[in-house]
């Protein structure tokens, strides 16, 4: 679904802020991407999305590159950025009908899909409003409906949780287990190591540029032969000097 | 005391009133890519100060040399009363800008510190007295306020006293009325801010209050050039004594600046002390104001609830109307500009000036000729004359084209066209989009800008001017081809070195170096063309070639500036658009 192929970025080259990254990420997976602030989780998510490009190295979303093939690579996914002050002079409604233009949705499901998500994420009294208007957390939301409303195979999502309440960040939660429920892909970049634990079936953590380990968390304990909690853990990896786990 | 002392110089050294400090420091910084830093900026105002105060002083020397020249010298009580009423009206003349454009500018200093500096619920939060917030607030306008009557006025004012000789007290009532002359016009703007402040409709919108600050400022400034231009009118006749208009920014000025020419007069010190009560009452009245309305709005506006425009039915039937993806991206580049007071003021007034001066211009002349466009025909016909065509219309087509070249970079949309975008260009990055359906959706909007500038223009010259191919013809490819090739470059340069990581679009527009690049290549893509075409007519060239050359050259500059968009402009995308 997801293939990275050596892929290296480096923005003065001379340090690499992501290192020879190679990861397939299967169909039906929720992948979350770990690490401490600076390891390069940003960079990676925007280099897949195709808003940097790689100094080295392919990347694949169902088959397409996102560097030869762009367009095609592009509509595989959404995106959804750490940052989400999009658009701040359109109206709700007015960026989800942009975004359902740009991603060819077709207009019989538009409204049935905008209701159903604007009512999920409590925004269907707001989408009439300049973004704006809005709060961190809707403009979050808003962000995030468009990002789903052309159903993409695959959900890119740069610390989705950030900013959302606890009942939208459940019910994103249980739309990331639907997706791949219905063997689709999510990565997701995350601080919280609750929610990795808990959602994600394999996680990757990358420091300083390098993917360090990437499994399962039973894999991760497997590895440390004691029981320690997932942030003992994720300590430990990112305070050693970076011995590469393969899968 | 002391902690006002301590607030005020953090307020001057720290305070982002102006937008200026929340500039996102990434990769290379150089003075002409990612705006200026902290000390080129100073370097840079230094020497813009230097060199006012230079063209002020050298006012200053040729009033002084006109009064040598009638026999003024020194505190001169016995001057013919006339004389002495012509040197006041020149005093008045070298302290008016200053205060005029305090009075200008007073309002967006005001607004900086008391709007839309961020730093009151840091304050608030502080162990300060507000008494002392407001005090350093009102010391950081004043120290802000001061700079530029001390620029404009004190280096004329100084070289006209050593130049006539004047006595000691004449520098210390120039003084005098220059710290305190500044004092009134600097509390009316702040007066004036405060109690906008205090309507609620500003208070939900930052642009909107910045709308309505730059226009008060316009309202200042251009009261500076009509004043200016009714005294230039009666200058040089010292029999009819003009009036000095500062007095109307600082009143009693006209008081203070009868002591400065007679200063050892006995009661000069009460004039200026008239000025100096005046300007006190002024600062009290801005402290009790700020006591009670700026704490006081500043904490309601951060607090105001939001209400929400329900969903109606037209509004969900319109999800089911579909666009394509250049008409979606259009649509979205105009939205996105119009609902913004700041682009719709920065971006689109400038063009609209230029149509309203232009056009204005041809219809006072249009007017003048007692509407008869049969008259102005005929004048415009005389261009077309055998010696017109040879002598005077390639000088003509030379002077539109570079006149053409350089209006056509005040088009600010193309110069910020990526950079508007901010940090959330990913997202459009991240969209299935061809790069061309991105450049060609922000070239459109470009374009429309340009139109709307130019079409009534060429309008008017169809109108107004007889058809002759030469004209009309280079004419109208020039306003075609030249904008819009300023526009693609315009929109190149913003590609090379896009500033993304701005938190005010008023900043972007206003502290962005492409900008200046963009107005710097324009001169050289009309400069390209004037050179030809004055090499050829060196060279013995005739209207024929010039029109060629005109014509020709901005169509081949078009192709070139479409052709490294297309080639170097998708690489900056992929490779620096980030």
């Amino acid at each position: 679904m997801l293939v990275l192929k050596n892929v290296t970025k480096s923005y003065d080259g001379n340090k690499n802020a992501v290192d020879n990254l190679s990861l397939e990420i299967k169909a039906g997976e929720i992948f979350g991407f770990l690490g401490p602030n600076g390891a390069g989780k940003t960079t990676a998510l925007k280099m897949i999305a195709g808003i940097l490009q790689p100094t080295a190295g392919d990347i694949f979303l169902r088959g397409y590159s996102i560097l030869s093939q762009p367009l095609e690579a592009k509509k595989q996914f959404s995106f959804v950025s750490d940052n989400p002050n999009v658009f701040l002079r359109f109206k709700g409604i007015e960026y989800l009908k942009f975004m359902a233009d740009i991603y060819e949705v077709d207009p019989s499901v538009r409204e049935d899909r905008v209701r159903a998500l604007s009512n999920e994420f409590a925004m269907t009294d707001v989408l009439n409003d300049p973004i704006s208007s809005y709060s961190h957390g809707m403009r979050q939301k808003i962000v995030i409906i468009g990002a789903l409303i052309h159903d993409p195979p695959v959900w890119l999502l740069d610390e989705p949780m950030t900013g959302l309440d606890p009942k939208s960040s459940f019910n994103l939660k249980n739309r990331m287990h639907a997706h791949t429920a219905a063997n689709q892909t999510v990565l997701f970049s995350t601080h919280v190591l609750e929610v990795a634990e808990k959602i994600c079936d394999r996680v990757g953590i990358i420091d300083k540029g390098r993917l360090i380990f990437v499994g399962t968390i039973a894999e991760m304990a497997e590895h440390f032969k004691e029981h320690k909690s997932l942030e003992e853990m994720f300590l430990e990896l990112t305070e050693e000097e970076s011995p590469t786990f393969e899968e | 005391m002391k902690k006002w002392w301590m607030l005020t110089k953090a307020l001057v050294r720290g305070s982002d009133a102006f937008g200026t400090g929340a500039r996102k420091k990434k990769g290379r910084i150089t003075l002409v890519s990612k705006g200026l830093d902290g000390t080129k900026r100073i370097f840079l105002a230094v020497l813009a100060v230097a060199y006012v105060s230079v063209v002020f002083g050298i006012q200053g020397w040729a009033l002084a040399e006109q009064f040598l020249l009638m026999g003024f010298k020194g505190n001169n009580p016995g001057a013919d009363p006339v004389l002495l009423a012509a040197l006041r009206s020149g005093i008045g003349q070298l302290y008016l800008p200053g205060f005029f454009l305090l009075l200008g500018m007073g309002f967006i200093y005001s607004a900086g510190i008391f709007y839309f500096a961020e730093d009151l619920d840091t304050l608030l939060a502080l162990p300060l007295k507000p008494a002392t917030i407001v005090a350093a607030k009102i010391s950081n306008l004043y120290i802000f306020s001061i700079i530029i009557p001390a620029a404009l006025t004190m280096p004329g004012v100084i070289v006209l006293g050593y130049r006539l000789a004047m006595p000691p007290l004449y520098y210390f009532y120039a003084v005098l009325l220059l710290l305190f002359g500044s004092v009134i016009p600097m509390c009316l703007d702040a007066i004036v801010i405060l109690l906008m402040m205090r309507v609620s409709v500003f208070t939900k919108s930052k642009d909107r209050f910045m709308i309505i600050t730059q226009i008060l400022m316009f309202v200042g400034i251009f009261a500076f050039i009509i004043s200016n231009a009714s005294v230039n009118n009666n200058m040089g006749q010292p029999t009819q004594v003009p009036p000095s208009n500062v007095r109307y920014v600082v009143p009693l000025s006209d008081k203070a600046i009868e002591a400065m020419t007679l200063p050892n007069d006995p009661f000069s010190p009460l004039k200026m002390l008239s000025l100096i009560v005046l300007a006190l009452i002024s600062v009290a009245l801005l402290v009790a104001l700020s006591s009670r309305i700026y704490l006081r709005a500043a904490r309601e506006s951060r607090s105001r609830g939001q209400v929400h425009k329900p969903m109606t039915g037209k509004e969900w039937k319109k999800l089911q109307k579909t666009s394509s993806d250049f008409g979606n991206m259009v649509l979205r580049e105009f939205k996105s500009l119009l609902r913004s007071p700041v682009y719709v003021f920065n971006i689109l007034i400038f063009p609209l000036i230029m149509v309203v001066v232009l056009v204005g211009s041809m219809l006072f002349a249009f007017m003048g000729q007692g509407g008869n466009i049969a008259a102005i025909r005929a004048e415009f016909s005389q261009l077309f004359s055998p010696e017109g065509l040879k002598n005077t219309l390639p000088y003509v087509l030379v002077g539109l084209c570079a006149g053409i070249a350089f209006l056509s970079s005040t088009n600010y949309c193309m110069t910020t066209a990526i950079s508007r975008e901010g940090k959330e260009v990913g997202y459009l990055k991240s969209w299935p989009l061809k790069i061309s359906t991105v450049f060609a959706s922000k070239l459109a909007i470009g374009e429309l800008i340009s139109l709307v500038s130019w079409l009534p223009v060429i309008f008017l010259i169809y109108v107004l001017v007889p058809l002759n191919i030469y004209f009309h013809l280079t004419v109208t490819i020039l306003l075609l081809f030249l904008p819009a090739t300023v526009n693609v470059t315009s929109l190149l340069i913003d590609l090379r070195r896009p500033i993304l990581g701005w938190t005010s679009e008023q900043s972007l527009v206003k502290q962005n170096m492409n900008v200046l690049k963009s107005m710097l290549l324009a001169a050289v893509q009309g400069g390209i063309l004037v050179g030809v075409s004055l090499l050829a007519l060196s060279l013995g060239a005739g209207i024929a070639i010039i029109t060629v050359i005109l014509a020709a050259g901005s169509i081949l500059l078009f192709a070139l500036s479409v052709s490294l968009l297309t080639t170097m402009g998708k690489r900056y995308y992929l490779e620096r658009v980030y």
